[in-house]
Protein backbone atom coordinates (compact mmCIF):
# COMPACT_ATOMS: atom_id res chain seq x y z
CA UNK A 1 0.00 0.00 0.00
CA UNK A 2 1.24 3.44 -0.88
CA UNK A 3 1.45 5.50 2.27
CA UNK A 4 1.67 9.23 1.75
CA UNK A 5 3.45 11.24 4.36
CA UNK A 6 1.76 14.34 5.64
CA UNK A 7 3.91 17.38 5.11
CA UNK A 8 2.66 19.49 7.97
CA UNK A 9 1.85 22.87 6.50
CA UNK A 10 0.91 24.22 9.91
CA UNK A 11 4.29 23.25 11.30
CA UNK A 12 6.02 24.85 8.31
CA UNK A 13 4.06 28.06 8.90
CA UNK A 14 4.97 27.99 12.59
CA UNK A 15 8.63 27.31 11.84
CA UNK A 16 8.63 30.18 9.37
CA UNK A 17 7.27 32.31 12.24
CA UNK A 18 4.25 33.27 10.13
CA UNK A 19 1.67 31.61 12.39
CA UNK A 20 0.21 34.75 13.88
CA UNK A 21 -2.58 34.46 11.32
CA UNK A 22 -4.06 31.53 9.44
CA UNK A 23 -3.62 33.29 6.10
CA UNK A 24 -0.95 32.61 3.53
CA UNK A 25 -0.38 36.05 2.04
CA UNK A 26 2.67 37.90 0.70
CA UNK A 27 5.58 36.55 -1.27
CA UNK A 28 7.97 36.76 1.65
CA UNK A 29 5.66 34.56 3.72
CA UNK A 30 5.33 32.08 0.87
CA UNK A 31 9.07 31.92 0.42
CA UNK A 32 9.64 31.34 4.13
CA UNK A 33 6.99 28.63 4.36
CA UNK A 34 8.30 26.83 1.26
CA UNK A 35 11.79 26.95 2.73
CA UNK A 36 10.48 25.17 5.82
CA UNK A 37 8.57 22.61 3.75
CA UNK A 38 11.72 21.81 1.79
CA UNK A 39 13.71 21.49 4.99
CA UNK A 40 11.06 19.16 6.39
CA UNK A 41 11.21 17.05 3.26
CA UNK A 42 14.97 16.80 3.58
CA UNK A 43 14.67 15.92 7.26
CA UNK A 44 12.29 13.14 6.33
CA UNK A 45 14.85 11.90 3.86
CA UNK A 46 17.52 12.02 6.50
CA UNK A 47 17.11 10.93 10.07
CA UNK A 48 13.64 9.93 11.15
CA UNK A 49 11.93 10.46 7.90
CA UNK A 50 13.27 7.41 6.14
CA UNK A 51 10.48 5.47 7.67
CA UNK A 52 8.08 7.46 5.59
CA UNK A 53 9.80 7.01 2.28
CA UNK A 54 7.97 4.71 0.00
CA UNK A 55 9.88 1.90 -1.59
CA UNK A 56 8.59 -0.02 -4.53
CA UNK A 57 8.99 -3.77 -4.10
CA UNK A 58 11.46 -5.88 -6.00
CA UNK A 59 9.16 -6.07 -9.00
CA UNK A 60 8.89 -2.32 -8.97
CA UNK A 61 5.21 -2.18 -8.09
CA UNK A 62 3.82 0.09 -5.44
CA UNK A 63 0.41 -1.48 -5.18
CA UNK A 64 -0.69 -3.54 -2.21
CA UNK A 65 2.75 -5.04 -1.92
CA UNK A 66 4.63 -1.78 -1.78
CA UNK A 67 6.63 -1.20 1.34
CA UNK A 68 7.68 1.59 3.53
CA UNK A 69 11.44 1.35 3.78
CA UNK A 70 12.71 0.47 7.23
CA UNK A 71 15.75 2.66 6.54
CA UNK A 72 17.42 4.51 3.76
CA UNK A 73 20.77 3.15 4.72
CA UNK A 74 21.87 0.77 1.98
CA UNK A 75 23.98 -1.18 4.44
CA UNK A 76 20.99 -1.70 6.66
CA UNK A 77 19.01 -2.93 3.69
CA UNK A 78 21.83 -5.33 2.86
CA UNK A 79 21.82 -6.58 6.45
CA UNK A 80 18.09 -7.15 6.45
CA UNK A 81 16.73 -10.69 6.81
CA UNK A 82 16.64 -12.67 3.61
CA UNK A 83 12.85 -12.54 3.35
CA UNK A 84 12.83 -8.73 3.38
CA UNK A 85 12.13 -7.49 -0.12
CA UNK A 86 15.00 -5.46 -1.51
CA UNK A 87 14.34 -2.28 -3.34
CA UNK A 88 15.69 -2.21 -6.84
CA UNK A 89 14.21 1.02 -8.08
CA UNK A 90 14.58 4.47 -6.59
CA UNK A 91 12.43 5.19 -3.58
CA UNK A 92 9.42 7.35 -4.17
CA UNK A 93 8.34 10.15 -1.94
CA UNK A 94 4.69 11.15 -1.78
CA UNK A 95 3.93 14.14 0.39
CA UNK A 96 0.48 15.40 1.31
CA UNK A 97 -0.11 19.07 1.96
CA UNK A 98 -3.30 19.87 3.80
CA UNK A 99 -4.70 23.37 3.26
CA UNK A 100 -7.88 22.86 5.26
CA UNK A 101 -6.81 25.26 8.02
CA UNK A 102 -5.57 27.95 5.62
CA UNK A 103 -7.87 30.96 5.45
CA UNK A 104 -6.68 33.16 2.61
CA UNK A 105 -4.20 32.10 -0.03
CA UNK A 106 -3.09 34.90 -2.31
CA UNK A 107 -1.40 34.62 -5.72
CA UNK A 108 2.04 35.28 -4.31
CA UNK A 109 1.82 32.46 -1.78
CA UNK A 110 0.19 30.14 -4.31
CA UNK A 111 3.19 30.75 -6.54
CA UNK A 112 5.86 30.53 -3.86
CA UNK A 113 4.49 27.58 -1.93
CA UNK A 114 2.69 25.39 -4.45
CA UNK A 115 4.09 26.19 -7.91
CA UNK A 116 7.69 26.56 -6.82
CA UNK A 117 7.54 23.45 -4.63
CA UNK A 118 6.28 21.44 -7.61
CA UNK A 119 8.91 22.96 -9.89
CA UNK A 120 11.79 22.41 -7.49
CA UNK A 121 10.92 18.77 -7.11
CA UNK A 122 10.81 18.10 -10.81
CA UNK A 123 7.29 18.74 -12.07
CA UNK A 124 7.28 20.46 -15.42
CA UNK A 125 10.79 19.44 -16.38
CA UNK A 126 11.26 18.68 -20.07
CA UNK A 127 11.68 15.09 -21.22
CA UNK A 128 15.16 13.64 -20.60
CA UNK A 129 15.99 16.34 -18.07
CA UNK A 130 17.69 15.18 -14.90
CA UNK A 131 15.03 14.89 -12.20
CA UNK A 132 15.69 15.38 -8.50
CA UNK A 133 16.04 12.15 -6.52
CA UNK A 134 14.23 10.54 -4.91
CA UNK A 135 11.26 11.26 -7.18
CA UNK A 136 8.84 13.36 -5.16
CA UNK A 137 5.12 13.57 -5.65
CA UNK A 138 2.69 15.91 -3.95
CA UNK A 139 -0.98 15.51 -3.21
CA UNK A 140 -3.06 18.40 -1.96
CA UNK A 141 -5.95 18.24 0.49
CA UNK A 142 -8.37 20.75 1.90
CA UNK A 143 -8.29 23.07 -1.10
CA UNK A 144 -11.39 25.25 -0.95
CA UNK A 145 -12.90 27.05 -3.92
CA UNK A 146 -11.27 30.27 -2.75
CA UNK A 147 -7.84 28.61 -2.68
CA UNK A 148 -8.37 27.31 -6.19
CA UNK A 149 -9.17 30.80 -7.43
CA UNK A 150 -5.61 31.78 -6.57
CA UNK A 151 -4.00 28.45 -7.45
CA UNK A 152 -5.42 27.78 -10.89
CA UNK A 153 -4.07 30.88 -12.66
CA UNK A 154 -0.70 30.39 -10.97
CA UNK A 155 -0.47 26.78 -12.14
CA UNK A 156 -1.60 27.77 -15.62
CA UNK A 157 1.05 30.45 -15.80
CA UNK A 158 3.72 27.79 -15.18
CA UNK A 159 1.99 25.10 -17.25
CA UNK A 160 1.70 22.98 -14.08
CA UNK A 161 -1.02 20.78 -12.66
CA UNK A 162 -1.52 19.06 -9.33
CA UNK A 163 -3.56 16.26 -7.84
CA UNK A 164 -6.12 17.42 -5.28
CA UNK A 165 -8.01 15.08 -3.00
CA UNK A 166 -11.59 16.02 -2.14
CA UNK A 167 -13.06 15.38 1.33
CA UNK A 168 -14.83 12.28 -0.03
CA UNK A 169 -11.50 10.86 -1.16
CA UNK A 170 -12.02 11.41 -4.86
CA UNK A 171 -9.15 12.98 -6.72
CA UNK A 172 -9.11 15.70 -9.32
CA UNK A 173 -6.56 17.48 -11.42
CA UNK A 174 -6.12 21.22 -11.00
CA UNK A 175 -4.20 23.40 -13.41
CA UNK A 176 -3.10 22.94 -17.00
CA UNK A 177 -4.09 19.55 -18.36
CA UNK A 178 -5.11 18.85 -21.93
CA UNK A 179 -8.15 16.60 -22.53
CA UNK A 180 -6.08 13.60 -23.67
CA UNK A 181 -3.84 13.82 -20.62
CA UNK A 182 -6.91 14.10 -18.45
CA UNK A 183 -8.46 10.97 -20.00
CA UNK A 184 -5.23 9.04 -19.49
CA UNK A 185 -5.06 10.18 -15.86
CA UNK A 186 -8.66 9.09 -15.30
CA UNK A 187 -7.81 5.64 -16.68
CA UNK A 188 -4.94 5.32 -14.20
CA UNK A 189 -7.24 6.29 -11.35
CA UNK A 190 -10.05 3.99 -12.52
CA UNK A 191 -7.70 1.03 -13.00
CA UNK A 192 -5.83 1.59 -9.76
CA UNK A 193 -2.62 1.48 -11.76
CA UNK A 194 -0.61 -1.19 -13.47
CA UNK A 195 1.06 -1.73 -16.80
CA UNK A 196 -0.09 0.12 -19.89
CA UNK A 197 -2.16 -2.80 -21.19
CA UNK A 198 -4.12 -3.19 -17.99
CA UNK A 199 -4.71 0.55 -17.78
CA UNK A 200 -5.79 0.63 -21.44
CA UNK A 201 -8.33 -2.11 -20.75
CA UNK A 202 -10.34 0.42 -18.75
CA UNK A 203 -10.78 2.66 -21.79
CA UNK A 204 -14.21 2.63 -23.40
CA UNK A 205 -12.73 3.37 -26.80
CA UNK A 206 -9.23 2.95 -28.20
CA UNK A 207 -6.56 4.97 -26.51
CA UNK A 208 -3.67 5.52 -28.86
CA UNK A 209 -0.42 6.96 -27.54
CA UNK A 210 -1.43 5.98 -24.01
CA UNK A 211 2.12 5.09 -23.01
CA UNK A 212 3.46 8.47 -24.11
CA UNK A 213 0.69 10.24 -22.26
CA UNK A 214 1.33 8.24 -19.10
CA UNK A 215 5.04 9.01 -19.29
CA UNK A 216 4.17 12.68 -19.69
CA UNK A 217 1.83 12.51 -16.68
CA UNK A 218 4.56 10.87 -14.62
CA UNK A 219 7.01 13.56 -15.67
CA UNK A 220 4.47 16.10 -14.49
CA UNK A 221 4.24 14.18 -11.19
CA UNK A 222 0.53 13.48 -11.70
CA UNK A 223 0.95 9.70 -11.70
CA UNK A 224 3.73 7.58 -10.24
CA UNK A 225 5.87 5.61 -12.65
CA UNK A 226 7.67 2.47 -11.54
CA UNK A 227 9.14 -0.52 -13.33
CA UNK A 228 5.71 -2.16 -12.95
CA UNK A 229 3.80 0.62 -14.65
CA UNK A 230 1.88 3.71 -13.71
CA UNK A 231 0.03 4.35 -10.47
CA UNK A 232 -2.32 6.98 -9.08
CA UNK A 233 -1.32 9.15 -6.14
CA UNK A 234 -3.98 7.41 -4.12
CA UNK A 235 -4.35 6.83 -0.45
CA UNK A 236 -6.85 4.21 0.62
CA UNK B 1 8.68 81.91 0.11
CA UNK B 2 5.93 79.47 0.94
CA UNK B 3 3.64 78.19 -1.79
CA UNK B 4 0.04 77.76 -0.71
CA UNK B 5 -1.93 74.88 -2.19
CA UNK B 6 -5.66 74.96 -1.57
CA UNK B 7 -7.13 71.53 -0.96
CA UNK B 8 -10.39 71.29 -2.95
CA UNK B 9 -13.72 71.25 -1.07
CA UNK B 10 -14.26 67.70 -2.26
CA UNK B 11 -11.02 65.74 -2.47
CA UNK B 12 -11.02 62.61 -4.58
CA UNK B 13 -8.86 61.08 -7.30
CA UNK B 14 -10.03 63.67 -9.83
CA UNK B 15 -9.65 66.81 -7.73
CA UNK B 16 -6.38 65.61 -6.22
CA UNK B 17 -4.86 66.40 -9.62
CA UNK B 18 -5.52 70.09 -9.01
CA UNK B 19 -3.03 69.94 -6.12
CA UNK B 20 -0.41 68.24 -8.23
CA UNK B 21 -0.42 70.73 -11.12
CA UNK B 22 1.23 73.59 -9.20
CA UNK B 23 3.29 71.15 -7.15
CA UNK B 24 4.99 69.72 -10.22
CA UNK B 25 6.46 73.11 -11.02
CA UNK B 26 8.08 73.49 -7.59
CA UNK B 27 11.49 72.23 -6.50
CA UNK B 28 11.33 69.36 -3.98
CA UNK B 29 12.60 71.55 -1.16
CA UNK B 30 10.18 74.43 -1.73
CA UNK B 31 8.20 75.44 1.33
CA UNK B 32 4.62 74.33 1.08
CA UNK B 33 1.39 75.02 2.92
CA UNK B 34 -1.66 72.89 2.25
CA UNK B 35 -4.83 74.73 3.14
CA UNK B 36 -7.72 72.34 3.78
CA UNK B 37 -9.85 74.79 5.74
CA UNK B 38 -12.71 74.62 3.26
CA UNK B 39 -12.48 70.95 2.48
CA UNK B 40 -15.69 69.16 3.44
CA UNK B 41 -15.18 65.70 2.05
CA UNK B 42 -12.28 63.44 1.12
CA UNK B 43 -12.21 59.98 -0.39
CA UNK B 44 -9.70 57.36 0.79
CA UNK B 45 -7.70 58.20 -2.34
CA UNK B 46 -7.65 61.88 -1.36
CA UNK B 47 -6.48 61.14 2.18
CA UNK B 48 -3.74 58.67 1.28
CA UNK B 49 -2.78 61.08 -1.50
CA UNK B 50 -2.23 63.91 0.99
CA UNK B 51 0.00 61.72 3.15
CA UNK B 52 1.96 60.62 0.09
CA UNK B 53 2.34 64.22 -1.02
CA UNK B 54 3.85 65.11 2.35
CA UNK B 55 6.16 62.08 2.22
CA UNK B 56 7.43 63.17 -1.17
CA UNK B 57 8.67 66.54 0.09
CA UNK B 58 12.14 67.24 1.43
CA UNK B 59 10.72 69.72 3.94
CA UNK B 60 7.68 68.99 6.03
CA UNK B 61 4.81 70.98 4.54
CA UNK B 62 2.47 72.95 6.75
CA UNK B 63 -1.11 71.83 6.91
CA UNK B 64 -4.25 73.73 7.89
CA UNK B 65 -6.94 71.19 8.80
CA UNK B 66 -10.61 71.46 7.78
CA UNK B 67 -12.62 74.04 9.71
CA UNK B 68 -15.80 72.03 9.58
CA UNK B 69 -16.03 70.05 12.82
CA UNK B 70 -17.69 67.03 11.24
CA UNK B 71 -15.08 66.86 8.52
CA UNK B 72 -12.22 67.19 11.00
CA UNK B 73 -13.78 64.54 13.22
CA UNK B 74 -14.18 62.18 10.27
CA UNK B 75 -10.57 62.71 9.19
CA UNK B 76 -9.48 62.03 12.77
CA UNK B 77 -11.46 58.80 12.86
CA UNK B 78 -9.94 57.78 9.52
CA UNK B 79 -6.54 57.95 11.22
CA UNK B 80 -5.45 60.80 8.98
CA UNK B 81 -4.27 63.25 11.64
CA UNK B 82 -2.44 60.55 13.59
CA UNK B 83 -0.17 60.01 10.58
CA UNK B 84 -0.32 63.59 9.26
CA UNK B 85 1.21 64.94 12.45
CA UNK B 86 4.39 63.04 11.63
CA UNK B 87 4.53 64.24 8.04
CA UNK B 88 3.09 67.78 8.17
CA UNK B 89 3.38 70.69 10.53
CA UNK B 90 -0.28 70.81 11.47
CA UNK B 91 -1.03 74.42 12.25
CA UNK B 92 -4.11 73.98 14.44
CA UNK B 93 -5.26 71.53 17.09
CA UNK B 94 -7.10 68.58 15.59
CA UNK B 95 -9.56 66.09 17.10
CA UNK B 96 -7.94 63.06 18.72
CA UNK B 97 -8.72 59.50 17.87
CA UNK B 98 -7.27 56.18 18.88
CA UNK B 99 -6.42 53.28 16.61
CA UNK B 100 -9.57 51.26 16.05
CA UNK B 101 -11.81 54.18 17.07
CA UNK B 102 -13.14 54.44 13.56
CA UNK B 103 -16.09 53.63 11.38
CA UNK B 104 -13.68 53.41 8.48
CA UNK B 105 -13.75 50.00 6.87
CA UNK B 106 -9.97 50.08 7.02
CA UNK B 107 -8.56 53.29 8.39
CA UNK B 108 -5.42 54.81 6.91
CA UNK B 109 -2.73 52.22 7.52
CA UNK B 110 0.98 52.43 6.75
CA UNK B 111 2.43 49.59 4.67
CA UNK B 112 6.16 49.19 4.98
CA UNK B 113 6.77 45.48 5.43
CA UNK B 114 5.26 42.03 4.96
CA UNK B 115 3.84 41.97 8.48
CA UNK B 116 1.79 45.10 7.72
CA UNK B 117 0.08 43.31 4.83
CA UNK B 118 -0.62 40.26 6.97
CA UNK B 119 -2.06 42.48 9.66
CA UNK B 120 -4.28 44.36 7.20
CA UNK B 121 -5.62 41.13 5.69
CA UNK B 122 -6.31 39.61 9.10
CA UNK B 123 -7.92 42.82 10.33
CA UNK B 124 -10.27 43.12 7.38
CA UNK B 125 -11.15 39.44 7.06
CA UNK B 126 -14.31 39.38 9.17
CA UNK B 127 -15.52 42.79 8.03
CA UNK B 128 -15.05 41.92 4.38
CA UNK B 129 -17.54 39.04 4.65
CA UNK B 130 -20.18 41.42 5.86
CA UNK B 131 -19.48 44.09 3.30
CA UNK B 132 -19.32 41.77 0.31
CA UNK B 133 -22.66 40.30 1.37
CA UNK B 134 -24.04 43.83 1.68
CA UNK B 135 -22.87 44.42 -1.87
CA UNK B 136 -24.78 41.35 -2.98
CA UNK B 137 -21.82 39.01 -3.48
CA UNK B 138 -21.63 35.52 -1.98
CA UNK B 139 -19.75 35.23 1.34
CA UNK B 140 -16.96 33.33 -0.43
CA UNK B 141 -16.11 36.51 -2.36
CA UNK B 142 -14.73 37.94 0.89
CA UNK B 143 -11.63 35.81 0.34
CA UNK B 144 -11.21 37.37 -3.10
CA UNK B 145 -11.56 40.81 -1.54
CA UNK B 146 -8.78 40.00 0.92
CA UNK B 147 -6.58 38.66 -1.88
CA UNK B 148 -7.12 41.86 -3.89
CA UNK B 149 -6.18 43.92 -0.84
CA UNK B 150 -3.14 41.76 -0.13
CA UNK B 151 -1.81 41.94 -3.67
CA UNK B 152 -2.48 45.69 -3.89
CA UNK B 153 -0.51 46.34 -0.72
CA UNK B 154 2.30 44.02 -1.77
CA UNK B 155 2.98 46.22 -4.78
CA UNK B 156 4.25 48.78 -2.32
CA UNK B 157 6.66 46.37 -0.66
CA UNK B 158 7.79 44.70 -3.87
CA UNK B 159 8.10 47.70 -6.16
CA UNK B 160 7.85 51.05 -4.41
CA UNK B 161 11.14 51.02 -2.60
CA UNK B 162 9.52 52.78 0.35
CA UNK B 163 6.53 52.86 2.64
CA UNK B 164 3.00 53.53 1.48
CA UNK B 165 -0.57 53.74 2.64
CA UNK B 166 -3.82 51.85 2.28
CA UNK B 167 -7.39 52.77 3.24
CA UNK B 168 -10.78 51.24 2.52
CA UNK B 169 -14.20 52.80 2.96
CA UNK B 170 -17.75 52.08 1.90
CA UNK B 171 -20.19 54.63 0.57
CA UNK B 172 -23.78 54.83 -0.48
CA UNK B 173 -23.50 56.34 -3.93
CA UNK B 174 -27.19 55.96 -4.73
CA UNK B 175 -27.27 59.72 -5.48
CA UNK B 176 -24.60 59.36 -8.14
CA UNK B 177 -25.59 59.17 -11.76
CA UNK B 178 -22.77 56.94 -12.96
CA UNK B 179 -23.11 54.04 -10.56
CA UNK B 180 -26.01 54.84 -8.20
CA UNK B 181 -25.24 52.00 -5.80
CA UNK B 182 -23.36 51.22 -2.64
CA UNK B 183 -19.62 50.90 -3.29
CA UNK B 184 -16.42 49.88 -1.56
CA UNK B 185 -13.37 52.00 -2.34
CA UNK B 186 -9.81 50.77 -1.84
CA UNK B 187 -7.01 53.31 -2.12
CA UNK B 188 -3.31 52.40 -2.05
CA UNK B 189 -0.55 54.94 -2.51
CA UNK B 190 3.20 55.22 -2.20
CA UNK B 191 5.85 57.74 -3.18
CA UNK B 192 8.40 55.19 -4.35
CA UNK B 193 10.09 54.71 -7.69
CA UNK B 194 6.93 54.20 -9.73
CA UNK B 195 6.20 51.67 -12.48
CA UNK B 196 8.47 53.18 -15.14
CA UNK B 197 11.61 52.87 -13.07
CA UNK B 198 10.60 49.58 -11.49
CA UNK B 199 10.04 47.93 -14.87
CA UNK B 200 12.78 49.69 -16.82
CA UNK B 201 15.10 46.62 -16.82
CA UNK B 202 12.43 44.72 -18.80
CA UNK B 203 12.11 47.14 -21.69
CA UNK B 204 13.57 46.55 -25.10
CA UNK B 205 15.92 49.23 -26.38
CA UNK B 206 13.64 50.06 -29.31
CA UNK B 207 10.46 50.26 -27.25
CA UNK B 208 8.68 53.45 -26.41
CA UNK B 209 9.26 53.79 -22.70
CA UNK B 210 7.38 56.23 -20.54
CA UNK B 211 4.93 56.07 -17.65
CA UNK B 212 2.02 55.04 -19.88
CA UNK B 213 4.04 52.26 -21.52
CA UNK B 214 5.17 50.98 -18.12
CA UNK B 215 1.60 50.95 -16.80
CA UNK B 216 0.39 49.11 -19.90
CA UNK B 217 3.16 46.54 -19.49
CA UNK B 218 2.34 45.92 -15.83
CA UNK B 219 -1.44 46.06 -15.92
CA UNK B 220 -2.29 44.72 -19.38
CA UNK B 221 0.58 42.30 -19.96
CA UNK B 222 1.49 41.29 -16.38
CA UNK B 223 5.12 42.23 -17.01
CA UNK B 224 7.37 41.93 -14.01
CA UNK B 225 10.88 43.25 -13.43
CA UNK B 226 11.81 39.76 -12.24
CA UNK B 227 12.77 37.04 -14.70
CA UNK B 228 10.79 34.52 -12.68
CA UNK B 229 7.67 33.64 -14.73
CA UNK B 230 5.76 33.32 -11.47
CA UNK B 231 6.05 37.05 -10.88
CA UNK B 232 3.67 39.70 -12.17
CA UNK B 233 0.60 37.68 -11.29
CA UNK B 234 -0.68 40.02 -8.60
CA UNK B 235 -2.13 42.68 -10.88
CA UNK B 236 -3.42 40.03 -13.31
CA UNK B 237 -5.15 38.32 -10.41
CA UNK B 238 -6.60 41.60 -9.17
CA UNK B 239 -8.00 42.24 -12.65
CA UNK B 240 -9.67 38.82 -12.73
CA UNK B 241 -11.52 39.48 -9.48
CA UNK B 242 -12.46 43.01 -10.50
CA UNK B 243 -13.84 41.81 -13.83
CA UNK B 244 -16.05 39.37 -11.93
CA UNK B 245 -17.32 42.15 -9.69
CA UNK B 246 -17.61 44.73 -12.51
CA UNK B 247 -15.28 46.93 -10.48
CA UNK B 248 -13.13 49.81 -11.62
CA UNK B 249 -9.35 49.94 -11.30
CA UNK B 250 -7.16 52.97 -11.88
CA UNK B 251 -3.43 53.21 -11.32
CA UNK B 252 -1.56 56.47 -11.56
CA UNK B 253 2.20 56.52 -11.80
CA UNK B 254 4.47 59.37 -12.80
CA UNK B 255 2.57 61.34 -15.43
CA UNK B 256 0.06 58.70 -16.56
CA UNK B 257 -2.98 56.91 -15.28
CA UNK B 258 -4.33 53.64 -16.62
CA UNK B 259 -7.88 52.48 -16.01
CA UNK B 260 -9.70 49.20 -16.33
CA UNK B 261 -13.06 50.80 -16.81
CA UNK B 262 -16.32 48.88 -16.37
CA UNK B 263 -19.52 49.59 -18.29
CA UNK B 264 -20.94 51.86 -15.61
CA UNK B 265 -18.15 54.40 -16.01
CA UNK B 266 -17.00 56.38 -19.02
CA UNK B 267 -13.53 57.54 -18.04
CA UNK B 268 -10.79 57.08 -20.64
CA UNK B 269 -8.62 53.98 -20.15
CA UNK B 270 -5.43 56.02 -20.29
CA UNK B 271 -4.58 59.56 -19.26
CA UNK B 272 -1.18 60.95 -20.14
CA UNK B 273 0.71 64.18 -19.56
CA UNK B 274 -0.56 64.53 -16.01
CA UNK B 275 1.48 66.45 -13.48
CA UNK B 276 4.50 64.45 -12.33
CA UNK B 277 3.94 62.73 -8.97
CA UNK B 278 6.20 60.06 -7.49
CA UNK B 279 5.32 56.45 -6.80
CA UNK B 280 2.02 54.81 -7.67
CA UNK B 281 -1.56 55.50 -6.62
CA UNK B 282 -4.15 52.79 -7.05
CA UNK B 283 -7.89 53.03 -6.61
CA UNK B 284 -10.41 50.21 -6.80
CA UNK B 285 -14.16 50.83 -6.74
CA UNK B 286 -16.35 47.77 -6.24
CA UNK B 287 -20.03 48.55 -6.78
CA UNK B 288 -22.99 46.66 -5.39
CA UNK B 289 -23.91 43.73 -7.61
CA UNK B 290 -26.89 44.27 -9.89
CA UNK B 291 -29.44 41.46 -9.81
Amino acid sequence: MLIPMPLDLRMAIARAECDLYSNLVTRATGRAVRGQLEAMLHEMQGSFGDSALICPTADGSIGDSALICPTADDAAVADAPADTPVTVTPRIRLAVLDFSHVGILDFSCADEIVAKLLLRFGAGLPAHAHTPQPPSYFMFRGLAEAHLEALEPVLERHGLALVAEAPDGTMQLVGTVDPEEHRAWQLVVASGGGDVESIASFAVSGSSDLHERLVALARRRLVIQTAAGFHPLRHH
Amino acid sequence: MTTILTVPPSLDDGTFESLLQPLAALPDDAKLLLDARHTRWASPYGLVGLLTLAQSRHERPQFIPPEDANTASYWARSGFFRHAEKLFEVTRPVPRSRTGDSNFFLELTPIAQTEDVQHVVAHIQERSKAIMETLGFPPSSAVGFSVVLSESCQNIIEHAGGAGWVAVQTYDWSWQKRVARRVVVIAVSDCGVGFRQSLSPTRGSADRWDDAAALEAAVLRATSRFRDPGRGQGLAGIRRYLAKWKAKLTIRSGTARIGIIPEWDDEPPMLEHLAQFPGAQMQIIIPQAVE
